[in-house]
């Protein structure tokens, strides 16, 4: 019943590049248990986004071993970690990635439409109304800005309730009472039982979270 | 040579990127589709133009329903013309059990007087220059000599006489028979048609006489004569030339127009593929300019590489143009009597100019905006909106193809009618399917996520769905209404007709054979036929005056003044006849008018008419105007005499029946005992023009298939536009959780969406114009194949998901967490 949400052992990413061989991240070992909260920090470049990836299912580790629920994520196929995804992890990604030519309303009610959840229109509408945007319902992205586009990001993570929520930089693009606001909203979501991991240089954010994470050159140094 | 070293090497490799596949299909069928028609229609003009003057069979020609008077010929002689008289009419031929219906057409010895006759001793043999028939004698088509299983040597029947088969008739220049050949042709000599019998002075015959000389002294002639010409049309063969130059001209036209139509829906996917081509390239020639590239150079180095991947396209487009020209050409060759004349090169340099003129025109814009880009774009991540500039650049680039076509067909005004008849079609689709992506998005239908998203998918992208819709939509109305619509209209009012409507006329009846033809009519079964008594005259006086044909703003009243009547007259209105005012018979000599011939010539009841029928002339008031069901095919006339207003007039008898095949056969059986009856083969007639038309919408279809062709190219382009945004999200669902399978699906379902959306308005389209066409042209209960709408839905089903399995297999390939990498 307690097994971790997530159970990371030495893991290592390596890419192949123009120059050679690049070891992105390297013996990386972290578990997540339900409910729980880690803040990853790190230096840019320091390969905090890559491991978000590696432990969301979004990318396979060149070594190690990763468990997601339960799920040893190398016995399946891409279908297969999509489904470990579908309605329980919720994503915010560095660069938001809203789809473009859908409203902000559509993009929030994309994962719970895609879960088969009931209502999936309320629940999107609601939880923008929550990140402050209840009046820019039927805004295409590319007609809100980037904090507005990044609360939408949020808005889409949350709605469907998941039991894990990753966030890159969720308050980068904000000013402080809005990211404020949002962090508040994340962690609401940590004491209702949503275990987040979050890549922040807020250090505020990152002293709200209940373990702390330093990468530096694709290595755990703290 | 280095720059153009650099070009191929950059061609190469756009090739392998597969942007561009969607221009150069669009190329290669503006480009065969152009050459196709220029080849075709050029080939016809050729034809037409190289009949022209052989076409009246000497320089001028006179013609009438009644002999020519003696007097004109006397005055042509005396003019210094060469003069020689032709008589031609319908009748039977005969030899063994064998029968064929035939146009007769008997000719003097110094016949023609222009152009060529050529005969052959076989069907088989080479044919040579002949002379006409010499008494006793006849030459005969060559689908006659078939039908009656002749040779060359052995005798024929014909009225009361026999005539030795001479040869197989091949080129015979005078009438326009040869060209649009209704029935096989008999020439026989003048001299000989006394003894045959056939002719009375109301059979369907028609006297010519050719005149040939020096030109002054033909227009000399003409000028003289026309003023004293009754019920003789004078046709000169310049104005003879003319005509077929028309012909010619309108054929060219209505084609080009079918050839503008592949063209702006290949330039619209030209279009397409040229922004996305661009707009792919925008950051690296901001770039590029940051480092100081000038504007000209790199528009050289983009342009190059477009202009070295047209030629190719080019060249096959020409290649290919040649061969559908002869799928055009295959279907209207058959109504000449002769093969059309090779097609020329300069078609095909036409065609390519026109392909690479539409290439540029569509190209440039795209081009020109990306040459204009400003190095500041770099900073604002500016979206990719439509320039003032750029829109402004297509309408004029539509402009100059249309121009071009206008050229290219000398036709200009039926062009512009055309643009806007089709913009406002593709408004009327595009506003439609534009209200109903608005309905879906706010409610998408279907319960399963993949269909709900692919609906919303389709409402998120309107422009590529109406685009898309559209340009099918607009092909398969085309392609629906010409290769089915319109043969099934043709089927349907032609079995309409066949219930009880009459197939055959006969004509030339005597008086003193009525009772015994009635009576073998009865025997094979058609019973108690109704004989109607005719006679030909001439218009000689309205209200006492003599009509002047310039005094009519109807064209057609000059046809009715200087041409021949049909009379006829009767104790009781015929059937499919309706009094629309007057009354029937009372006092005096009286006549009634048809509707429409009254309204040529501006006749109300009361008026005179006065008539010359023979050497008597007939004066008698209108008394009642009648509206004729022309369509009935029964004996119709325009002037219907009251009997006693017509006491002494010598008529012959006409008749119309309905047939079945076997009593057709005996009909022909029949005519051997009253050699002089005339026998019209409605059936035989409507299966010509049908044919004709047929022709022509076969000719017309291979174009419109190329249309369809062209919209495939525009699906092509419009889903290769949407290929970076599909992957990006294909890859942020996957992100979310979504399955592959549930991905693909909804592409899947969005597409064939589109191609049924699109493809059901097409067939809606079609069936509605052919709806349309057979409540206004054909004046039936059009019994409307419901069934192509799913048909043409099916079709765009099949050319969106081919055009997305293409384009768009590349989407769901890539992996999602390289995709979100930004
Ligand atoms: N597919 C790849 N190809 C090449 N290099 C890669 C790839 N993926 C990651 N890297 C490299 O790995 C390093 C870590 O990248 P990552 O995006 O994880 O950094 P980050 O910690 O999120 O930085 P930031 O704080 O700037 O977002 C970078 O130097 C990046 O260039
Ligand atoms: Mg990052």
């Amino acid at each position: 019943m307690t097994e971790p949400l997530i159970e990371a052992a030495q893991l290592s990413k390596t890419v192949v590049t123009a120059a050679g061989e690049l070891t992105v991240l390297d013996d990386i070992t972290l578990s997540v248990a339900q409910g729980e909260s880690l803040a990853i920090i790190g230096e840019s470049g320091s390969g905090k986004t890559t491991l978000l990836s590696l432990l969301a299912g979004l990318d396979q580790p060149t070594r190690g071993k990763l468990r997601l629920f339960g799920s040893d994520l190398a016995t399946l196929d891409e279908d297969g970690r999509a489904a470990l995804r579908l309605g329980r992890v919720g994503f915010v990604f560095q660069a938001f990635h809203l789809l473009p030519s859908f409203t902000a309303l559509e993009n929030v009610a994309a994962p719970l439409e895609l879960a088969g959840i009931d209502g999936a229109m309320q629940r999107a509408r609601s939880a923008l109304e929550k990140v402050g945007l209840g009046h820019r319902l039927d805004h295409l992205p590319r007609q809100l800005s980037g904090g507005e586009q990044q609360r939408v990001a949020i808005a889409r993570a949350f709605a469907v309730e998941p039991v894990l929520l990753f966030a890159d930089e969720p308050t980068g693009n904000l000013d402080q009472a809005t990211g404020a606001r949002v962090s508040n909203l994340l962690f609401d979501l940590s004491s209702c039982g949503t275990a987040l991991v979050l890549v922040t240089h807020d250090p505020k954010l990152a002293a709200r979270c209940q373990r702390q994470m330093r990468l530096d050159g694709g290595r755990r140094v703290a | 040579m280095n720059f153009l070293f650099t070009l191929v090497k950059h061609a190469r490799r756009e090739w392998r990127g597969a942007e561009l596949k969607p221009v150069l299909a669009a190329l290669i069928v503006a480009v065969a589709a152009a050459t196709g028609v220029m080849a075709f229609t050029d080939r016809v003009e050729r034809a037409l133009n190289a009949r022209g003057s052989e076409l009246v069979g000497g320089d001028g020609l006179l013609a009438s329903r009644l002999p020519i008077a003696p007097e004109i010929v006397t005055r042509a002689r005396d003019s210094g013309l060469k003069t020689s008289s032709v008589v031609a009419f319908p009748t039977v031929l005969f030899a063994g059990d064998l029968s064929v219906l035939v146009e007769i057409k008997a000719v003097e010895s110094n016949y023609p007087l222009r152009g060529k006759l050529t005969a052959a001793p076989s069907a088989e043999a080479q044919a040579l220059t002949a002379a006409p028939p010499a008494p006793g004698e006849m030459l005969l088509d060559p689908r006659a000599v078939a039908a009656l299983e002749v040779q060359v040597g052995e005798m024929v029947d014909i009225g009361n006489a026999r005539l030795r088969l001479a040869g197989v008739l091949r080129d015979d220049p005078e009438g326009a028979g040869s060209f649009l050949s209704f029935a096989p042709r008999a020439l026989l000599h003048r001299d000989d048609v006394e003894a045959l019998g056939l002719i009375g002075p109301a059979s369907r015959a028609f006297y010519r006489l050719l005149i040939a000389g020096e030109p002054a002294r033909i227009n000399a002639f003409a000028e003289a004569i026309k003023p004293t010409l009754k019920g003789v049309r004078l046709t000169l063969a310049q104005d003879a030339e003319q005509q077929l130059a028309e012909v010619g001209r309108q054929a060219r036209a209505f084609f080009g127009l079918a050839a503008l139509s592949v063209l702006w829906l290949a330039a619209l996917a030209i279009a397409l593929t040229a922004r996305r081509y661009t707009q792919a390239r925008r950051d690296i020639v901001a770039q590029l300019r940051c480092f100081g590239l000038s504007r000209r150079r790199i528009l050289l180095q983009l342009g190059g590489t477009l202009g070295v991947y047209a030629l190719p396209a080019v060249a096959l487009g020409v290649a290919l143009g040649y061969g559908l020209q002869y799928m055009i050409a295959a279907g209207v060759e058959a109504i000449f009597a002769e093969p059309l004349p090779a097609p020329t090169l300069r078609a095909g340099g036409l065609g390519a100019l026109v392909g690479v003129l539409a290439y540029f025109a569509f190209t440039m814009p795209a081009l020109q905006q990306l040459t204009a880009t400003s190095p500041a774009r770099l900073l604002r991540n500016a979206d990719d909106q439509l320039g003032w500039r750029e829109i402004a650049a297509y309408p004029i680039a539509l402009l100059v193809l249309t121009a071009a076509i206008y050229v290219l067909t000398g036709e200009g005004q039926v062009g512009v009618i055309a643009f806007i008849g089709i913009s406002v079609l593709a408004l009327c689709i595009a506003s439609l399917l534009g209200a109903l992506l608005r309905l879906v998005r706010w409610k998408p239908p279907g319960r399963r996520f993949a269909t709900r998203q692919a609906w919303r998918q389709l409402a998120s992208r309107p422009g590529t769905t109406l685009l898309s819709a559209t340009s099918l939509a607009l092909a398969l109305t085309a392609v629906l209404l010409l290769g089915v619509v319109s043969s099934d209209l043709i089927r349907q009012w032609r079995s309409g007709l066949s219930s009880d409507t009459p197939n055959r006329f006969l004509l030339n009846i005597q008086p003193d054979q009525r009772a015994a033809l009635t009576e073998r009519l009865t025997a094979i079964g058609i019973e108690d036929p109704a004989l109607y008594p005719f006679a030909v005259g001439r218009l000689v006086a309205i209200n006492g005056a003599r009509p002047v044909p310039e005094n009519f703003d109807d064209p057609r009243a000059a046809r009715f003044i200087d041409g021949t009547l049909n009379l006829s007259w009767s104790e009781s209105l015929p059937d499919a006849n309706t009094l629309t005012s007057g009354s029937w018979w009372s006092q005096g000599d009286e006549v009634s008018i048809a509707e429409n011939w009254a309204q040529s010539l501006g006749l109300k009841v009361g008026d005179t008419l006065t008539v010359a029928i023979g050497d008597r002339e007939v004066t008698a008031r209108i008394a009642s105007v009648r509206s004729v069901d022309w369509d009935s095919f029964r004996v119709n006339f325009f002037l219907l005499f009251k009997p006693e207003t017509m006491t002494g007039i010598e008529g012959t008898y006409i008749t119309s029946v309905r047939t079945n095949a076997e009593q057709g056969k005996a009909l022909g059986r029949l005519l051997r005992e009253f050699p002089n009856l005339t026998l019209i083969d409605v059936d035989a007639l409507l299966s010509r023009i049908l044919g004709v038309v047929d022709a022509i919408v076969s000719s017309l279809s291979a174009i419109f298939w190329c249309a369809l062709a062209a919209a495939a190219c525009v699906l092509l382009a419009a889903f290769a536009v949407t290929v970076g945004a599909r992957r990006f999200e294909h890859a942020l669902w996957r992100s979310l959780g979504a399955a592959q399978s549930t991905l693909r699906a909804t592409q899947r379902l969005e597409l064939a969406a589109i191609g049924a959306i699109g493809g059901g308005f097409g067939g809606v389209a079609a069936l509605v114009t052919g709806w349309a066409l057979a409540g206004n042209a054909f004046q039936i209960e059009y019994a409307a194949p419901w069934w192509i709408a799913p048909l043409g839905a099916g079709i765009g089903v099949v050319l969106c998901l081919s055009a997305g399995w293409i384009v768009l297999r590349s989407v769901s390939r890539t992996p999602p967490a390289q995709m979100l990498r930004a």
